[in-house]
């Protein structure tokens, strides 16, 4: 047995050295890069002895747990409900449970293999194989005692694993869904037609309650939340500026307005609104939180290289034109996604990815988002960023952040939408303005 | 002895007569001829009602037989549009100078609709404040519809007494006679709808564009444009000729070639402004489209204003109705204003049942044509402008020769009035129009216009704009209120709109 394992250990090295791995400048965890394995049925890793020990929430039962209590296992089963088929009819489109654009992300599986036969996994919904890579190849070696010598670099590139215990590597995987890249988005033509718009933020995600997680954390939750909130932001804003690289191109469909502020458009006019020029801005709920980022990244991160954002701001100048040439932002954004993807690289190799956050990082966080709030825009998109951003750090640390307790569930009550409503309706800008600076004022050190 | 005299009779009389309000028979200042005057109080010498000064004018020509006399009367007391350039200077106005970045009672792009521009022929970049009579008490003036030019303005009262009888010679001038002397022929339906459309839609070609940015800083949105509910609720300072015994006792073909009119029993003259108007609004809702299409590079968006507003400012849920009511493009596309195609859809309906021939085969047109120019507003979100140009010309060389076919050949007499107003009440009742409010609004309005012409009564003054703005006539007996002050009330309503309410409002249900 342990002659056997040396041996893949061996073989497996010996097949490594063959190529030469530089470290790749696109997350390994961006779907578009990864190497195109076939996915295995969410039934290859429930045998009993495997992951489908049955005893929901312990090791050795992750299938059972998914398939009981993680909404993902529901992606498949939601396209046959009347919310799913109305938009398809509003679509004038077939079944959502053939089209391939929905199966982009609810059933991404259709390709799978099973036992060496082609298999449509598409039921599954968003399965194993979706978070964890096709795992044709890594499925008869992850095993293996020579596995978990491999780097994650090995692992992704020769055998298509992801390594979701890795922030960095989870959260860009994560967004390929619940943002979008350049082969699914939930774009404008399919919101109008009833789907629900996409707003991710990781530490939301990560605590909901509906959410039985079929794993355990390698670090504090405090630091998962906090990391992952920062990370979240980052994936998200490389996920935004992948897609409008994707709209730009020359054949795409332009302006396309899911990149817009939803809500500055979509209101009932009163003919009182004091707003801004007539234009929506281009993803205030991605770019409102710039400034903290560029401000923490190093305090976070001190090992990594101060988040890249000069193109990111010219590109956010240049979406905020009057008729932007698509050529222009295409190029931009291109040079910027990869801007943005070098960071999160290195921050994926980082020590520090995996170290305590430090209080006095949890003050600056406090403080930034506070300020970066209160000097908001009207736009409720960019308000209510900040609005989830302070409470992951509430969240994350409700000891520290006390204080904030009643501020912020004032807000949420300001900005949830209306009863019966897809849209905050004639919510009052001024009232979440005032409770962002009452935020910023107990956000001091201490407090 | 001698200065007690003039101090007392003879300076004041001077003075009087320098400032024109001497009442005795009016006499013609001198004769300037393409000299434009935008004076409002000049007109108001005689047309203030039927007073001691103009006995000659009511008895021995009978003016009261040929028009009201009380014009300026009801301009300055009820007419909304004396308000124009005196609402830029509300609190709104002032709003809409700090957000726009400029001053908007000096602006001419402002001034071309709420002032009166002395020089309408150069183009909205050589325009200066300067050309525009703007003014209070100016507003749109009497001159700024019916002509600037001083020549018409003293020749069309001139009197000639022939032995006992005295005539006004105006009366038998041709409308061409008319036009070279700067009068603008407003009894033309075609001439009539261009000029109300040029400001209550736009006229690029004039400078008359209200931009997104503008609405965005608050200008009130213009509602749905009517035209017969919209000279009624000014309101109307005139008569239509059917209504006065001048143009009764006219011969048929006189009638028509001098005022553009048919007899009454022949033809109801407000069916055929509403038929007229439908497609002249088209054509300046296009017309804004091209000009628009033609600064953009080809990934450009057209204006938002171009586009249905409410497409995009409502509230979401999720059923809703406008899910239920289905999407003229793909979902998510704004559309053009609705209420532009399915009023002149109706007409066409309407027209294409009709004999003479050529409005029927003209109005077979209609719908490809349009859709084209939708094609273009769907190709992307917010129109190709390439393909927009390109769709647009055709639709507008229809409608110029739809509307002269219309003017020409078509006939409203009472029956085929009827038969539009079954098609009125027709398509306002289905659930597609329902889900429109604009759309709703427009056939309701127009609906109710031809109604009281068959009934041959006049229709209750401003009830139909009341119900869209929730406001009443005031005590003091319709003064004009300004748009700007009823924006609200009249969004929450539109936002709360209910269809069979307005429709009951206006007699369809």
């Amino acid at each position: 047995m342990q002659r056997r394992g040396t041996i893949v250990v061996i073989g497996l090295a010996a097949w490594l050295a063959v190529g030469t791995l530089a470290a790749p400048e696109r997350p390994a965890s961006l779907r578009s890069s990864e190497p195109a394995f076939r996915p295995s049925p969410v039934a290859s890793c429930a045998a009993a002895g495997c992951h489908g020990g049955g005893l929901v929430g312990k090791l050795g039962s992750e299938q059972s747990t998914w398939v009981s209590g993680d909404p993902h296992a529901n992606a498949y089963r939601i396209l046959f409900n009347d919310h799913s088929q109305r938009i398809m009819h509003n679509l004038g489109r077939g079944e959502a449970h053939r089209d391939a654009s929905c199966l982009a992300c609810h059933g991404p599986a259709s390709n799978a293999c099973f036992d060496g036969q082609p298999a449509d996994a598409a039921s599954d919904g968003v399965g194993c194989d979706s978070c964890h890579g096709n795992s044709e190849r890594w499925l008869p070696v992850h095993f293996e005692s020579g596995w978990k010598s491999l780097s994650d670099s090995e692992k992704q590139l020769r055998f298509g694993f992801r390594n979701t215990k890795n922030l960095v590597t989870r959260i860009t995987m994560c967004t390929s869904c619940h943002v979008g890249d350049a082969s699914r988005e939930v774009n404008h033509d399919l919101i109008a037609a009833g789907h629900p718009r996409l707003a991710f933020e990781f530490t939301r995600y990560h605590t909901s309650p509906k959410y039985a997680k079929h794993w355990t954390e390698s670090q504090a939750e405090r630091d998962v939340q906090i990391k992952g909130w920062f990370i979240g932001q980052v994936a998200t804003l490389r996920a935004s500026v992948e897609l409008a690289e994707v709209h730009s191109r020359a054949n795409a469909t332009h302006p396309e307005l899911a990149e817009r502020s939803c809500f500055a458009c979509h209101q009932s006019l009163d003919g009182t609104t004091k707003r801004g020029s007539g234009r929506a801005a281009w993803q205030p709920w991605a770019v409102g939180t710039l400034v903290v980022l560029e401000r923490n990244a190093p305090v976070l991160f001190p090992d990594v290289a101060p988040l890249p954002t000069d193109r990111l701001r010219q590109l956010n100048t240049l979406q905020n034109l009057a008729d932007p040439s698509p050529v222009a932002i295409h190029e931009l954004a291109r040079d910027v996604r990869r801007d943005l993807e070098r960071w999160l690289n290195e921050a994926s190799r980082a020590k520090s990815l995996t170290q305590p956050v430090p209080v006095d990082a949890v003050r600056s966080l406090a403080a930034s988002i506070a300020l970066s709030a209160a000097q908001q825009p009207a736009d409720w998109d960019a308000l209510a960023i900040h609005y989830l951003s302070a409470a992951a750090l509430h969240h994350a640390d409700p000891a520290r952040f006390a204080g904030w307790t009643q501020t912020l569930e004032q807000l949420r009550d300001k900005l949830r939408y209306r009863q019966g409503y897809d849209s905050p309706r004639a919510f009052d800008r001024e009232a979440v303005r005032g409770l962002f600076q009452q935020l910023q004022r107990s956000a001091g050190p201490d407090r | 002895m001698i200065r007690r005299v003039f101090l007392i009779g003879i300076a004041p009389a001077a003075v009087l007569l320098a400032l024109g309000w001497w009442h005795a028979p009016a006499q013609p200042p001198a004769a300037g001829g393409g000299r434009p005057s935008a004076s409002v109080s000049e007109c108001k010498i005689c047309h203030s009602g039927p007073h001691e000064g103009l006995r000659d004018y009511t008895e021995k020509c009978k003016s009261l037989e040929f028009i009201r006399l009380d014009e300026s009367l009801i301009w300055e007391r009820h007419d909304p549009h004396s308000l124009a350039f005196a609402v830029l200077k509300t609190p709104l106005g002032q709003s809409m100078s700090e957000r726009l970045g400029y001053d908007v009672t000096k602006a001419p792009q402002c001034l071309t609709c709420h002032a009166i521009d002395q020089n309408p022929a150069n183009g909205l970049k050589e325009k200066t404040a300067a050309q525009f009579a703007a003014g209070d008490s100016l507003g749109i003036g009497c001159t700024g519809c019916h002509g600037l030019d001083r020549a018409w303005q003293t020749e069309h009262y001139r009197m000639e007494d022939k032995g006992n009888i005295s005539t006004v010679p105006w009366r038998t001038f041709t409308p061409g006679d008319k036009q070279k002397a700067g009068l603008k022929n407003l009894r033309h339906p075609v001439v009539k709808a261009e000029l109300c459309a040029s400001c209550h839609i736009g006229n690029s070609a004039e400078g008359k564009v209200i931009t997104h940015a503008m609405y965005a800083a608050g200008h009130p949105p213009l509602p749905p444009f009517e035209l017969v509910t919209y000279t009624r609720d000014q309101p109307k300072h005139w008569k239509e000729p059917g209504e006065l015994k001048y143009f009764a006792s006219l011969p048929a073909d006189q009638l028509r070639s001098l005022f553009s009119a048919r007899p009454a029993s022949e033809e109801l003259a407000t069916v055929k402004q509403l038929a007229i108007g439908m497609i002249v609004a088209l054509k300046a809702e296009v017309n804004l489209l091209a000009a628009n299409a033609a600064t953009l590079p080809p990934h450009g968006d057209l204006d938002y204003a171009r586009f249905d507003c409410y497409a995009c400012h409502h509230d979401l849920k999720t059923p809703s109705d406008r899910q239920k009511r289905g999407y003229d493009g793909p979902p998510g596309r704004p559309p053009l204003k609705a209420w532009i195609g399915s009023m002149a859809q109706i007409i066409t309906d309407h027209a294409k049942q009709t004999k003479p021939s050529d409005v029927a085969r003209l109005a077979a047109e209609f719908p490809a044509k349009w859709q084209a120019v939708r094609d273009a507003a769907y190709a992307k979100p917010y129109g190709d402008p390439v393909r927009m140009t390109q769709a647009v010309k055709p639709l507008v060389a229809w409608a110029d020769d739809f509307v002269k076919a219309l003017d020409e050949s078509a006939v409203y007499s009472t029956d085929e009035s009827a038969k539009l107003k079954s098609m009125l009440a027709a398509k306002v009742a289905t659930e597609k129009t329902h889900a429109d409010p604009e759309a709703a609004i427009a056939l309701g309005w127009a609906y109710q216009s031809v109604s009281s012409a068959i009934e041959g009564k006049p229709a209750p003054t401003r009830t139909a704009l009341n119900y869209y703005h929730g406001l009443r006539p005031t005590a003091t007996g319709m003064k004009p209120v300004a748009a700007g002050t009823m924006t609200g009330a009249r969004l929450k309503q539109f936002n709360n709109f209910d269809a069979m309410e307005f429709l009951k409002a206006v007699g369809v249900k």
